[in-house]
C-alpha cells in the first residue's frame, strides 16, 4: 500500500506493506540513526523516534499507524559546522554536549538519547537531574552508566538557556566530566597525552551517520534467520525442509545435511586455539536450548520467519545436564559424543570435561599447617549477560572479484578471518573481514557466532546476506560469563598473615567449550596472584588454584569483560572480608598487609599462561595503596565505618546503612601472544594517516591510539586519521581483548611514529641546511605541527610533507610497527560502595559506587573514566540484579530485557572513578589497560556493605532480595571455620 | 504449495459507523491496532488490519462515581490522568519513559502477568473493563486477556475515590517485582486488595477494619508461589510486611485528607 508519512517536516510517499513495523519502513527509507536493538517488547529503546514530539518506540508501532503524525529523527539535527564551502549551524546544543562530556562510547544509543533529552528540553528549559534520568529512562545504555549523558543534558539545558536567556539571572553551568586525577609517580609532561581530547568517532555517532554494520543497504539483500532447538539436548532424526523451500521469497534453506562438517571453536583467540573443536555450523545434534538446526535466507524477515515454522524437525530427546555438579557423575549422558572432536589439553568429552586446570605455588599444605586459623566457605557465582545493545550482526557479499566480504560487529576481525575460512572452504586470501563501529560488545563479540551464518547463505545463493540476531537469540544463543561454584580454604595466622590461599572452582561451560581454559585460568590468577601473605610469605607464597571446566545443556559460555576475574573475586574477596571481621582486623588494613608490591613476582607468573610456556615477571608498579587511601577519603570511610549512628537511617528501623571495600587486580593483555601492528604515513598536509587492526569497540581505542600518534609526531588529535579493523587494508592486531589495546596497540603506534618522527627530523634537518642552519636530526623536535630547531626555528610539518612527497629526493615517509610483550602489568583498583537495606524484604539499594584505580598513565581522562563508569555499573548488575537461570529441562529463564534486567538511567547509584597515577616503564607513555577492571570489585563490595549493614553474609550472587532475607534469617546454618 | 498470507489490508475507521461495516464485512477476519503494543505482528488469520486512533478511544472523562478511560489511552497518559503517587511509581517500574509512552492500554491489559505492577494496581482500584460492543464492564481476568487478543477495551473506568497504596520488591528499584501488593480504600470503607509477583498468579480480597485477618489471607495466597524467582516462604513473610506498609499509607493518607 502507498504509505504518506511525515518525517522531519518532509513528507515521504513509500509503498509498505501493513505488516510493517515503522522501525523497519525508517530504516529503509534511510533514517539510519534508528537502531534495532532486536528486542521484542519495546525494552532497549534504541529505536527512539520522537512522535508528535514524544519519544516513543518505533518497534511498537506499525508504519501505517505513523501516518497522519509528526516524526522527528535525528538526522534533523545539527552537522559538522564546516562542509567544505558550505557553513552550517553546526551541532545542536546536546549534540555537542554528548561530544563534549564524552557521553558517546559505542554509539548505538546515542541518537535515542539526544532524541529523548530535545522532549524534554522542550518541555522543560531547566530539568533537574532526576528528570533528566526519567526523561533517558526509556533507552537502556550498557556503556557508560548514564554518568555523562545525564550530564550532557544538564550542560546542553544550561547552554540552551543561556542562548535564549530563558532566564536572565541564569549563571552559566559547567559540568565537571574530568574524573580527579592524583600522582603516584613523577609523570613527564605531554602535549596531547593525559588530555581529553574528543574521540574521533564522537561527531559521526553524535549524528546518527550510518557507521555501524547494519547500516549497510546492499541492493538485493536477503535477510537470515535461524531455526533453534526447543530441547537442550536431542539428536535431530529428520529435517524436512521443503516447504519452507517452496515458500515465495525463500531463497536458501540450510540444514546440516547441506554443509560440509568442519570442526572448529567459536572463541577468537590466537592460533593455535587454546581450547577444544566442539562446535559445527549444522550438526545432527542440538545441546542446548536455542542450538542452530537450520539457516534460511529470504527477501524480508517476515517471509524468513514463514519459513522457519515451515521446517520439520523430528527429534529424539536424550537426558539433559543443567546443574554442572551432575556433569562429571559416572553414568552422566555425553554432550559430546562425535567422532571429530579435536581435544585440546585436558579435555575430556567422554567425563564432559572441556578443561582442567591444576596449579600449586609453594607448599599449601605447609603453609595450612602454619596458620592459626583456617577459614573455608563455598561461594556461588552465576552465568550473566554482556547485553551489549547493538545485537550480533554480519553482513556477507561476495565482491567484484570474486571475494566474500564479512562486514561485521566484530572484536577479533583478523580470527574471523582465519577461524572462517576453514568452515567456508575459502583460503584466507579470499577473505576481508571489515568491522564498521560496534554498538558494544563486552567479550560476546570476541567470538566468532554468526559470521558463518551469513556467509553460507552467501555462498549457496550468491547474493548478500544479512543477519542480526534477535534480543532473545542473544540471551539463549550467544555466549555469557561462566558461571561457577567456588570453594575457598584460607590458613591466616593470628596478626592477618595469609599463610596459604586455595581456590577450587567448578566452572561451566555450557554447551560449548569456547574460552573454557582460558576464562577460568584467569579466575585464578588474576585474584590468586593479588594475595602473597605477608613477611617470609612475600617471597614464597603457598596458593593451589584447581578447577574443571564442565559441559552442560546450557547456553555455552565464552568471553565477558573481566574473563572469568570477577567470578574469582567474588569469592575471594568476600572471604577475606570474613576473615577479617572473624579475626577482629581491620578489613583494609588486613587486605594491603598482604596484598602484592612493587617489585614482587606475581606468583601466578611463575605456573600459568593461558596453556603456553609461563613467563616469570616481577610487578614494577602497584598503586593498589595509594588508590585504596584515595578511595577511602571519597567515599568517607572513617566517618562511616564502625560508626553505628551513620548505620541507621531514623525513623525508619526497618533500613540500614553499609559500606564495603574490595581490592582488585586485572591484567594488561596476554604477554608473549597479543600482537598488534600499525603504520603511520604522512600526507601533503603534514597530516598523517593511522592504520591500525586494533578494534575500538566503542572504548575510544582509535582516539587513544590517535593520542599516542599525535604525542610523538608533536600534531594534534585532528590531524591523525584513524583507519582500523580492516583485514584487506590495516595491520593484524590480535583483536580487542584482554585489556591489551592501549598497551600492546598503543607501543606499536608509538614504534611505528617513532620511525616515522626520525625520518621526519632527517628531512627536516636538509630543509634546515638549505636555509642556512645546521642542525642533527636528533636535536630537533617536533611540536605544533613544526619540527623546531633548538634555536627555536621551525619548519612546519606540511613542508616536510611535500618536500617529500613532491620536491626532490621523494619518498613516501611512512613505517609500520608491531609489538608483542613479555609484560603484563596489572592494573590494580579499592572499590567501594554503600548500600540501604531493607531487612524486612532483603531489598538492597545501592547507593554510591566509587572506584579508585591504578592504571598507569591515563592517556584520556574523561574516555577512560567512561570506561570505569560503564563497567562498575555492569558489576552492580553482576552483584545485585543479573542472572541467567535454567528449569531442569535447560529452558532459559531470561529470554527478553524485562525479566533480564539492566539498570535503567533512572536507578543508577552515584558513580563515581578516581585514577591514581603510576608510570609503568614497559607501557606506552606510562600506561596500563584500563577496561576490564572495573567490572571486578562492585559486587563483593556490595556484598560486604550488605554485611556491614545488617549482617547478612551472602555467598551467592547476585544479592537478591530473597538471598539477603535468607542470610539474615539462617545465617550461621552454612559458615564453617576451622 | 503451501500459502502464506503475507499481504493484509488496512482501514483507519474515522466513525463507529464505518468501524461497524468493517466489522460486519471482514468478521473473522480482523486484526485491531489498538495503539502502540510490545510486539506488533499481523496474525496469520488476519485479512484486515483496522487502526483504532481516529476513534477518540485516548480520552479521560472525570465524573461523579469514577474516573473513565479510553483504552487507547497509554500508560503515561494513564498515570497523568490519575493523580496517585504509587500509581506513577508502579508505572515507572513498568516501563522506561519512551515504552510507556508508547503502550497502549488496550495492549498493555492483553499482555500483562502476575509480575505487571500497574495491572496489580487497577486490580486494588476495582477497575472494570468494556470491550467493544459490550453493554457491562467487567474485571480483569484471564478472560478477559484471552477476549482481547480479538477484541479491544472501549473503556475503563476506576470508581472513586481514586485511593490507592503500593508496595514491591524486586532486585532493583525499576526491577519487576517477585512480590507486589496494591491496596485501595472504597467507599463502602472496605480495603480492596491485589497481589501478585508471580507470572501465572494474580489475588484479589477484601478487608474489612474489624476483620483484621489480611496477613493470613495474604499468607494464603503466597503459600504455594514458588517459582524461580522467589520461594513461597519468603513471598509470605515479604507480601504481608508490604500489606501492612499499604495498609499504614493508606491511613496516613485518610487522616491527611480529613486534617486538610
Amino acid at each position: 500500500m502507498k504509505l504518506y508519512l511525515l518525517i522531519n517536516d518532509r513528507t515521504y510517499e513509500t509503498e509498505c506493506r501493513p505488516s510493517e513495523s515503522l522501525l523497519e519502513v525508517l530504516r529503509r527509507l534511510g533514517f539510519l540513526s534508528v537502531k534495532s536493538g532486536g528486542c521484542v517488547r519495546g525494552e532497549c529503546g534504541a529505536c527512539t523516534v520522537l512522535m508528535d514530539g514524544e519519544p516513543i518506540n518505533s518497534c511498537m508501532f506499525l508504519a501505517v499507524q505513523a501516518q497522519g503524525h509528526s516524526l522527528e529523527t535525528l538526522e534533523q539535527f545539527g552537522q559538522h559546522p564546516e562542509q567544505g564551502w558550505k557553513k552550517t549551524e553546526g551541532y545542536d546544543p546536546i549534540q555537542k554536549a554528548f561530544i563534549e562530556s564524552g557521553s558517546i562510547q559505542c554509539g548505538y544509543c546515542t541518537p535515542a538519547m539526544i532524541l529523548a533529552a530535545k522532549a524534554l528540553l522542550r518541555q522543560n528549559p531547566d530539568p533537574t537531574e532526576a528528570e533528566v534520568r526519567e526523561a533517558l529512562s526509556g533507552v537502556l545504555c550498557r556503556c557508560t552508566a548514564y554518568v555523562k549523558p545525564v550530564q550532557a543534558v544538564l550542560q546542553a539545558a544550561a547552554d540552551i538557556r543561556q542562548s535564549e536567556q530563558h532566564s536572565s539571572d541564569d549563571e552559566a553551568v559547567e559540568q565537571v566530566y574530568e574524573p580527579e586525577i592524583f600522582a603516584v609517580d613523577a609523570i613527564p609532561e605531554t602535549e596531547t597525552i593525559g588530555k581529553s581530547e574528543i574521540k574521533v568517532d564522537a561527531a559521526k555517532l553524535a549524528q546518527g551517520k550510518p557507521a555501524f554494520t547494519a547500516d549497510l543497504q546492499l541492493p538485493g539483500t536477503l535477510v537470515a534467520k535461524v531455526l533453534r532447538s526447543p530441547y537442550a539436548h536431542a539428536r535431530i532424526i529428520s529435517i524436512d525442509a521443503s516447504k519452507a523451500k517452496e515458500l515465495p521469497g525463500v531463497a536458501a534453506v540450510l540444514t546440516w545435511e547441506d554443509l560440509p562438517r568442519v570442526a572448529y571453536s567459536t572463541a577468537g583467540q590466537s592460533d593455535p586455539i587454546p581450547g577444544p573443536l566442539d562446535m559445527f555450523s549444522l550438526d545432527n545434534k542440538v545441546r542446548f536450548v536455542g542450538d542452530r538446526v537450520a539457516f534460511v535466507a529470504a527477501e524480508t524477515a517476515e517471509i524468513a520467519e514463514k519459513a522457519l515454522e515451515l521446517i520439520d524437525v523430528t527429534y529424539e530427546p536424550l537426558p539433559v545436564i543443567v546443574d554442572p555438579r551432575d556433569a562429571m557423575k559416572e553414568g552422566a549422558v555425553r554432550i559430546h559424543d562425535e567422532d571429530d572432536y579435536v581435544n585440546f589439553g585436558d579435555s575430556d568429552p567422554a567425563i564432559n570435561l572441556a578443561a582442567k586446570i591444576r596449579i600449586d605455588i609453594g607448599d599449601v599444605e605447609k603453609g595450612f599447617a602454619e596458620a592459626d586459623r583456617i577459614f573455608e566457605q563455598e561461594y556461588v557465582v552465576p552465568k550473566v549477560q554482556q547485553v551489549h545493545i547493538e545485537p550480533h550482526v554480519t553482513l556477507t557479499y561476495w565482491d567484484e572479484d570474486d571475494r566474500l566480504v564479512i562486514r561485521t560487529s566484530t572484536q577479533v576481525p583478523f580470527h574471523v578471518r582465519r577461524q572462517m575460512a576453514p568452515v567456508l572452504g575459502l583460503p584466507v586470501k579470499r577473505i576481508r573481514v571489515i568491522k564498521p563501529r560496534i554498538g558494544g560488545g563486552f567479550g560476546n563479540k570476541q567470538e566468532v557466532l554468526i559470521e558463518d551464518v551469513a556467509a553460507h547463505l552467501t555462498i549457496v545463493t550468491g547474493r548478500p546476506v544479512l543477519y542480526e540476531m534477535s534480543r532473545e537469540e542473544e540471551f539463549i544463543a550467544s555466549r555469557a560469563r561462566h558461571p561457577m561454584r567456588i570453594r575457598m580454604k584460607t590458613g591466616v595466622k593470628l596478626d592477618g598473615t595469609m599463610t596459604a590461599n586455595e581456590m577450587t572452582a567448578l566452572s561451566d561451560t555450557g554447551a560449548y567449550g569456547c574460552h573454557a581454559l582460558t576464562v577460568t585460568g584467569n579466575t585464578g590468577q588474576k585474584t590468586m596472584g593479588l594475595y602473597v601473605g605477608d613477611g617470609e610469605y612475600r617471597k614464597h607464597p603457598n596458593i593451589r588454584f584447581y578447577a574443571d571446566i564442565v559441559y552442560t545443556n546450557t547456553t555455552p559460555a565464552g568471553a565477558y569483560r573481566g574473563y572469568g576475574v570477577p567470578q574469582g573475586y567474588w569469592p575471594l574477596d568476600r572471604h577475606l572480608e570474613n576473615i577479617a571481621r572473624a579475626l577482629g582486623l581491620d578489613p583494609i588494613a588486613f587486605r594491603l598487609k598482604n596484598a602484592l608490591r612493587p617489585g614482587e613476582v606475581q606468583p601466578f607468573s611463575t605456573a600459568w599462561n593461558e596453556g603456553r610456556e609461563p613467563v616469570p615477571e616481577i610487578i614494577m608498579t602497584v598503586g593498589l595503596e595509594q588508590a585504596t587511601a584515595e578511595g577511602r577519603k571519597a567515599i568517607g570511610w572513617d566517618d562511616k565505618f564502625g560508626n553505628e549512628a551513620w548505620h541507621t537511617v531514623p525513623g525508619k528501623p526497618h533500613l540500614r546503612r553499609g559500606i564495603g571495600i574490595a581490592t582488585v587486580m586485572q591484567g594488561t593483555a596476554i604477554p608473549n601472544l597479543d600482537m598488534g601492528g600499525a603504520s603511520i604515513k604522512i600526507n601533503e598536509d603534514g597530516s598523517f594517516n593511522l592504520l591500525v587492526g586494533a578494534t575500538d569497540l566503542g572504548t575510544g581505542s582509535d582516539t587513544v591510539l590517535g593520542q599516542i600518534a599525535a604525542e610523538t609526531l608533536g600534531v594534534g588529535l585532528e590531524d591523525i586519521i584513524v583507519t582500523s579493523s580492516d583485514t584487506d587494508t590495516t595491520p593484524f592486531d590480535v583483536g580487542a581483548y584482554a585489556s591489551s589495546t592501549t598497551y600492546i596497540s598503543g607501543t606499536a603506534v608509538l614504534k611505528a611514529a617513532k620511525d616515522v618522527a626520525q625520518r621526519i627530523k632527517q628531512r627536516a634537518a636538509q630543509l634546515f641546511e638549505d636555509k642556512g642552519e645546521v642542525v642533527e636530526p636528533a636535536d630537533l623536535i617536533l611540536k605544533d605541527r613544526h619540527a623546531v630547531s633548538p634555536s627555536g626555528s621551525k619548519i612546519s610539518m606540511a613542508e616536510i610533507a611535500l618536500d617529500s612527497l613532491h620536491w626532490r629526493n621523494q619518498e613516501q615517509i611512512m613505517a609500520t610497527a608491531s609489538y608483542v610483550s613479555p609484560n603484563s602489568p596489572p592494573p590494580f583498583a579499592a572499590q567501594f560502595a554503600t548500600v540501604l537495606v531493607d531487612i524486612e524484604t532483603g531489598q538492597v539499594t545501592v547507593e554510591d559506587l566509587i572506584m579508585a584505580v591504578d592504571s598507569g598513565v591515563i592517556i584520556n581522562p574523561i574516555a577512560a573514566s567512561g570506561q570505569i563508569e560503564g563497567g562498575v555499573a555492569q558489576a552492580l548488575g553482576y552483584g545485585v540484579s543479573e542472572e541467567m537461570r535454567y528449569d531442569a529441562e535447560g529452558q532459559p529463564r531470561e529470554r527478553d530485557l524485562v525479566d533480564y534486567h539492566i539498570f535503567r538511567a533512572d536507578e543508577m547509584p552515584a558513580i563515581r572513578s578516581i585514577f591514581v597515577q603510576t608510570y609503568e616503564e614497559t607501557g606506552p607513555y606510562g600506561a596500563k589497560a584500563v577496561a576490564e577492571i572495573p567490572l571486578d570489585g562492585a559486587a563483593p563490595a556490595i556484598g560486604n556493605a550488605v554485611l556491614d549493614a545488617c549482617g547478612a553474609d551472602v555467598f551467592e550472587n547476585p544479592l537478591t532480595p530473597e538471598r539477603i532475607w535468607r542470610a539474615l534469617k539462617f545465617n550461621s546454618e552454612s559458615k564453617t571455620d576451622g | 504449495m503451501t500459502m502464506t498470507k503475507l499481504e493484509l489490508t488496512y482501514a483507519r475507521p474515522v466513525t463507529w459507523d464505518e468501524l461497524e461495516g468493517l466489522q460486519k464485512e471482514f468478521e473473522g477476519q480482523i486484526m485491531y491496532l489498538a495503539g502502540g503494543d510490545y510486539h506488533p505482528k499481523a496474525k496469520d488469520s488476519a485479512s484486515i488490519l483496522i487502526d483504532l486512533q481516529e476513534l477518540d478511544l485516548d480520552q479521560v472523562g472525570f465524573a461523579e462515581d469514577a474516573i473513565y478511560i479510553g483504552g487507547l489511552i497509554n500508560l503515561q497518559q494513564l498515570g497523568d490522568a490519575l493523580e496517585s503517587a504509587d500509581l506513577k511509581e508502579a508505572i515507572s517500574i513498568e516501563a522506561g519513559v519512551n515504552l510507556r509512552n508508547s503502550l497502549s492500554l488496550t495492549n498493555y491489559v492483553k499482555s500483562s502477568n502476575g509480575r505487571s505492577v500497574v495491572q496489580i494496581c487497577l486490580n486494588a482500584m476495582e477497575a472494570e473493563y468494556r470491550l467493544s460492543g459490550e453493554e457491562d464492564g467487567q474485571a480483569h481476568s484471564e478472560a478477559l486477556k484471552a477476549k482481547l487478543a480479538e477484541d479491544f477495551i472501549e473503556e475503563l473506568w476506576i470508581p472513586k475515590p481514586i485511593s490507592l497504596a503500593f508496595a514491591s520488591v524486586g532486585r532493583s528499584p525499576k526491577d519487576q517485582p517477585v512480590v507486589a501488593v496494591a491496596a485501595s480504600k472504597r467507599s463502602d470503607d472496605r480495603i480492596h486488595i491485589a497481589c501478585g509477583g508471580s507470572e501465572a498468579m494474580w489475588a484479589e480480597f477484601d478487608l474489612y477494619h474489624a476483620e483484621g485477618d489480611g496477613e493470613n489471607k495474604i499468607r494464603e495466597f503466597y503459600k504455594d508461589i514458588n517459582d524461580q524467582w522467589a520461594g513461597a516462604e519468603y513471598r509470605q513473610e515479604v507480601a504481608a510486611v508490604l500489606l501492612s506498609r499499604c495498609l499504614q499509607k493508606l491511613t496516613q493518607d485518610s487522616n491527611t485528607k480529613e486534617e486538610s
